[in-house]
């Protein structure tokens, strides 16, 4: 049975986009069946991180529009096989997405076998993240460790408790899982940063995973290359563990104390 | 004229005995405490034990003597004693009261004769005891942005209310966790009302309209386990350890 998980966060630039498509790479990278879908309609963003943006013809609204099939409009992607993106329009507005269109689309990528529908949700509490977090089944609900993102997450945590669809169906409630970004543990240390305990005390939300603030995120993005793909940075391991535990599998938390430097490193530097 | 339905607070007192002295009694008890509040207050007895030999004229008398109306009688009420109430005109009424609270009052109770139902200081004071449950829970933390109104009630939350969200009721607000939110007591102007809560670090706290903005409130007491009330017009801050 596919499942929908949405990634939200409420506030922007907190790395929706790079940890669904890191979270989605990772899961088809474990032989799921994975589509990843952009909502954020008119800022399409998706398709640069994931590097696939000059083989974008069709999009989300246009399979909503009944302007093209679904076939057309997904992307697969060229490094894991069991991976594609089906990209937002940049012509339209977030007014374009509607409850039956969006339904619609999640029941042919389910009838299509997928096994994971990512939702990409873009910021804010309008229409658009309204619409990416629907259907969901859990939410991934990413922040970074300062106030003014915990508490957009807090409010919509409150959204996918009370406006989803499984909340107006009466159903199991969309189960939450919290995704901490750009974590520092230097800045926690000096107290310039909400540490992981401050940030559960506020959201009270399972914690799924704590990626650490890293360059090489940001150069995976202007590379198009999923940070979860390199293997030997620690912010692509962070995610690794997270997609583990969203698989249900142990992991313990790393990368998230300061190292302290041995002896050597502390003579010679570095 | 319109027909329509509307709900009554309305004051129940249990007995388990026919022996109306007792009845008497603690009727008297309460009248004594605040004479003008109960002068011919409407109460229901509510027969707490089956089978009891009541007499209804009696019953009548009893209630009338100390100053109460008879409103109706509730509770194990056998089919002759319907019949019967019916001779007197007295009502056979039916309490949509939820299980659960019955079987604690049930406890409380048990050696007891003749009580009137949950009687507290402050009931007395401030509210009648209801014929319905009147207070609302919510379990599970409030969100940024979320709002909670115990509409004619009190609200009990289990769990923390965040910044951003409102936590509102007509009567008392209960609080077992974190205040970070908005938390607005007597609503609706009663202000006998208060709001406790075990971690005091609200965005604002009103009752009865009168509030505190976290700024104003003492330092001593930030974050503390806390009631807050009104004495006057002042709100007061006391701790609960």
């Amino acid at each position: 049975m596919a499942k929908v998980i949405v990634v939200t966060s409420g506030k922007g630039g907190v790395g929706k986009t790079t940890s669904s498509a890191a979270i989605g790479t990772g899961l088809a990278k474990k032989g799921f069946k994975t589509v990843i879908i952009d909502f954020d309609i008119g800022l399409r963003n998706l398709d640069l991180i994931m590097g696939c943006e000059r083989r974008v013809v069709y999009d989300l609204i246009n399979v909503i529009n009944g302007e093209s099939n679904l076939q057309q409009a997904l992307v697969k992607d060229k490094r894991v096989d069991t991976l594609y993106i089906l990209p937002a329009s940049q012509t339209r507005d977030k007014d374009a997405l509607t409850k039956e269109g969006v339904s619609e689309v999640i029941e042919m990528l389910k009838a299509d076998k997928f096994d994971y529908i990512i939702c990409d949700s873009p910021a804010g509490i309008e229409q658009g993240a309204m619409m990416a977090l629907y259907f969901a089944d859990e939410a991934i609900v990413t922040t970074n460790p300062e106030v003014s993102s915990v508490r957009d997450s807090d409010r919509i945590t409150g959204m996918l408790s009370s406006k989803s669809y499984r909340s107006e169906q009466g159903l199991d409630p969309v189960k939450v899982h919290l995704l901490i970004t750009r974590y520092s543990p230097e800045r926690v240390e000096r107290e310039e940063m909400l540490s992981i305990e401050d940030i559960d005390d506020l959201l009270g939300i399972d914690l799924m995973g704590v990626i650490p603030e890293s360059q090489d995120v940001l150069s995976a993005s202007n590379l198009g290359e999923p940070v979860i793909l390199n293997e030997s940075c620690d912010a692509g391991k962070a995610y690794q563990d997270a997609v583990d535990r969203l698989l249900g599998e142990q992991r313990d938390l790393r990368f998230v104390s300061v190292e302290k430097k041995g002896f050597l490193s502390r003579i010679f530097g570095g | 004229m319109a027909l329509k339905s509307l709900n009554f607070t309305l004051l129940v007192v249990n007995i388990e005995s026919e022996i109306l002295s007792g009845l008497a009694d603690e009727l008297n008890k309460r009248r004594l405490m605040a004479p003008e509040f109960f002068a011919l207050t409407p109460i229901v007895i509510n027969f707490a034990v089956d089978s009891l030999k009541v007499d209804f004229e009696e019953l009548q008398k009893t209630v009338a003597e100390q100053g109460f109306i008879l409103a109706g009688i509730t509770g194990k009420v056998s089919d002759e004693q319907k019949v019967e109430a019916s001779k007197y005109a007295i009502p056979v009424l039916h309490s949509s009261k939820r299980k659960v609270i019955k079987s604690s009052k049930k406890e409380q109770n048990e050696d007891v004769t003749l009580t009137v139902k949950e009687v507290k200081e402050t009931v007395v004071e401030t509210e009648f005891e209801t014929h319905d449950v009147k207070s609302k829970v919510h379990v599970g933390r409030v969100r940024s942005g979320q709002q909670i109104y115990a509409k004619e009630s009190d609200l009990i939350v289990v769990g923390d209310v965040g910044a951003g969200s409102e936590v509102i009721a007509d009567g008392n607000i209960h609080i077992y966790g974190s205040l970070r939110g908005k938390a607005l007591a007597g609503a609706m102007g009663e202000k006998g009302a208060a709001i406790f809560c075990s971690h005091l670090q609200p965005e604002l706290v009103s009752i009865a309209g009168v509030y505190k903005l976290s700024e104003t409130i003492p330092e001593d007491i930030w974050s503390s386990s806390c009631s807050v009330s009104l004495k006057d017009k002042d709100m007061v801050f006391s701790n609960l350890n």
